[in-house]
């Protein structure tokens, strides 16, 4: 048994025409690069990955992000699949609806204000994910959440999806 | 991002400009309606020579003013992204534009060879001509691309062709620098721009993954793979 992991690139991130976080670069010592999430706003990215090796069980998406300015609040995080079994689907790709969202409020910690942090997102709703689809994953700020309460930014500097191969 | 011009002061300004034959792709966003032209960025030697993506005199319809034909792109709307690439091959001029999805629509025309002396982004040589709006991704070849080239360039901030690259700049910043490695940094305006939102277009394309075997308990992905952020 083990976890396959694969790594979601701010720098690959897909998005629509409207509502999509901005891609930002910063960092004094090396470049620090992210999509910076809106927080009066809903913005999502998208990628596209292949469910290789995938077994069975959930799908835990982990979202690294740091404060643009502001020092305390919560983040409300949301991860979405949309799941196509190639050759075997007849879904038109074009109109696949993505399947229901799980969330994730992650904490500032305080002290620093664009300190790192990590939000750990189960997916729950997988959208009969088989082995070897290709699975479209979309994250997203709920800016609009009550429980979102930071201010500024949210910069999502990378994130991962894993799964069991067993 | 992308780079926020509004005042005619504002304008990025370079000495080094394309000879003979050139393409200029960028993303531009009107964030108002001017009623008057409204440039882009251009090549100029004083009024009397231009070949320069501006709006016409309405202050939205896109056109590229070449002292030839002038060429009509989209009528814009204000707050919306567009896509334009422009084509110089002597005298012939070929415009391709669209909004954030679709195919491009392409337009021909003509122009005038007279040598410039001067690249401008975000105004032109005639007084009271500025921009209100947004600049992104922007690249300038000295060469001719295809209209499959343009489509690929106008998809992300990284420049897929590096051959003939005369200048980048992706604007992630309000800023002048030429990321082309030719060093052709533009000399900034008196007054400052700023840097807003920018293009729904990621920064470069997919890297490649590595997918183990799932015997191997091992993650995927490689996390050293080369991507070229500049500091």
């Amino acid at each position: 048994m083990a976890t396959v992991t694969q790594q979601l690139d701010p720098g690959a991130g897909q998005f629509l025409s409207t509502a999509f976080p901005a891609f930002v670069r910063a960092g004094a010592s090396f470049p620090v690069v992210g999509l910076a999430y809106d927080a009066a706003a809903n913005e999502a990215a998208s990628w596209l990955i292949r469910a290789v090796n995938y077994g069975t069980g959930g799908v835990t998406v982990h979202v690294d992000w740091y404060a643009d300015t502001a020092t305390a609040g919560d983040v409300v995080w949301q991860a979405q699949l949309a799941a196509i079994t190639p050759d075997a689907d007849t879904q038109d790709v074009e109109t696949k609806a993505l399947a229901m969202l799980n969330t994730v409020t992650d904490t500032h910690l305080g002290t620093v204000g664009q300190r790192l942090h990590r939000a750990i997102i189960t997916v729950s709703n997988l959208d009969s994910l088989a082995v070897d689809d290709d699975v479209w994953v979309r994250i997203a700020r709920d800016a609009n959440n009550a429980a979102d309460t930071m201010a500024g930014d949210a910069v999502l500097v990378m994130a991962t999806v894993s799964y069991s191969d067993v | 991002m992308a780079v926020r011009f509004k005042a005619s002061t504002d304008a990025y300004t370079s000495s080094v400009v394309p000879s003979g034959a050139f393409t200029c792709t960028c993303w531009v966003q009107l964030v108002s309606d001017l009623n008057y032209w409204t440039p882009v960025w251009g090549i100029f030697n004083g009024t009397g020579v231009y070949r320069y993506l501006a709006t016409n005199s309405d202050g939205t319809s896109f056109t590229f003013f070449g002292q030839g034909t002038n060429l009509t792109g989209p009528n814009a709307v204000i707050g919306t992204w567009y896509r334009i690439g422009i084509v110089v091959n002597g005298t012939n001029v070929t415009m391709y534009h669209g909004t954030a999805t679709g195919e491009l629509t392409t337009a021909t025309g003509t122009a005038g060879t007279a040598a410039a002396n001067e690249f401008r982004i975000g105004g032109s040589t005639y007084t009271n001509e500025v921009l209100n709006g947004r600049v992104a991704a922007m690249k300038l070849w000295q060469a001719i691309l295809t209209p499959e080239e343009i489509v690929a360039e106008l998809a992300q901030y990284q420049p897929r062709r590096t051959a003939n690259l005369l200048r980048y700049h992706p604007f992630l910043k309000a800023e002048t620098i030429d990321y082309s490695g030719n060093g052709n940094t533009l000399t900034a305006g008196s007054t400052a721009t700023t840097t807003e939102d920018g293009p729904p277009i990621p920064w470069g394309p997919i890297r490649p993954r590595l997918i183990l075997p799932s015997a191997a308990a091992a993650p995927v992905s490689p996390p050293g793979a080369f991507f070229p952020f500049f500091p």
